[in-house]
């Protein structure tokens, strides 16, 4: 089932706010066990934390934009361009070992 | 209420009465969040199709969170309810020009989504301001950590997660942008 137009559908604001913070704590990659503990009960909180950060984390997986667009030639100008690609993946699997260490897999889509 | 767990094939990972006390622990935090989506009837229905969902898959496999994979049913047996819902308002309304037709071309469909998607996603990004931009296409598009975010742009790593929590929000709206179906849908409960 496609979830797009359904993302966040009835959630509050403030809750999905809560899970892009802790998305983007996740992708730091630098997760204390304190907050792993923490991002585990948050979860299992309410319904809607885990709708949230899991719809979130949908968007942003899919979020991924690729160097043959306008955004990449003009943005990041200073920087060189010689990391990308397999670093790019490299960097995904943060949230991606985290999610399956906590068990957060699950057949939604 | 339910039968027992017991002597199912997979119950043995789970003590006896864990189910019936998953149901306790969750059923009241699943009808609040239902009902800001159903009538407190259908969430009540839906919770007992989440349940029920659960224990056949149980049957069958085993499952690391079943919490998880209850929430997720409700989830999507809930917004099942609205799509349909929505659909068959729209016919009663006469407004068949709005009924998207995916059968049979689904494929299409989706490619034709996601290349929109990614479009408004290109715009979102676009209109970010200028070091929020920055710091999301350097994470996302160049897969620079958020330290290296932070030493090369001289910003703290907190700094840095707020600013991809802004870029994350702005994608999220992106995605959420045709919301046809719900604003219909809320007039549709509205009226």
């Amino acid at each position: 089932m496609s979830i797009d137009e359904w993302v966040g559908y009835g959630i509050p604001e403030e809750i999905i706010d809560e899970a892009i913070v802790w998305l983007t704590k996740l992708d730091s990659g630098e997760m204390s066990d304190q907050q792993k503990t923490e991002f585990a009960h948050w979860l299992d909180d309410d319904p809607n934390h885990r709708w949230a950060f899991e719809e979130v984390s949908t968007v942003w997986a899919r979020s991924s934009i690729r160097h043959d667009t306008s955004v990449s030639k003009s943005k990041a100008s200073g920087l060189t361009n010689h990391k990308n690609g397999s670093r790019y993946y490299a960097s995904l699997s943060y949230i991606a070992i985290a999610l399956v260490i906590l068990g957060l897999v699950v057949n939604f889509l | 209420m339910w039968p027992t767990m017991q002597n199912q094939t997979h119950s043995e990972n789970y003590g006896p009465g864990w189910f019936e006390q998953l149901v306790e622990k969750t059923h009241d935090k699943l009808k609040r969040a239902l009902c800001q989506m159903l009538s407190p009837a259908e969430s009540e229905e839906v919770i007992q199709e989440s349940y029920l969902k659960l224990f056949e898959t149980l049957k069958k496999e085993n499952l690391d969170n079943p919490q998880g994979y209850l929430y997720r049913s409700a989830r999507n047996l809930a917004i099942t309810r609205i799509r349909n819902k929505n659909v068959a308002q729209k016919f009663l309304d006469q407004k068949t020009e709005q009924i998207q037709v995916i059968e049979g071309n689904n494929e299409g469909y989706q490619a034709l989504k996601e290349d929109q998607q990614h479009q408004q996603l290109h715009q979102v990004i676009a209109t970010l301001p200028p070091v929020c931009r920055q710091v999301f296409v350097l994470r996302k598009l160049h897969g620079y950590s958020h330290k290296e975010i932070a030493e090369t742009m001289n910003i703290s790593q907190k700094t840095v997660e707020n600013h991809i929590a802004k870029g994350m929000r702005a994608c999220l709206e992106a995605f959420r942008r045709p919301t046809k179906i719900d604003s219909n849908y809320k007039r549709s409960q509205r009226g």
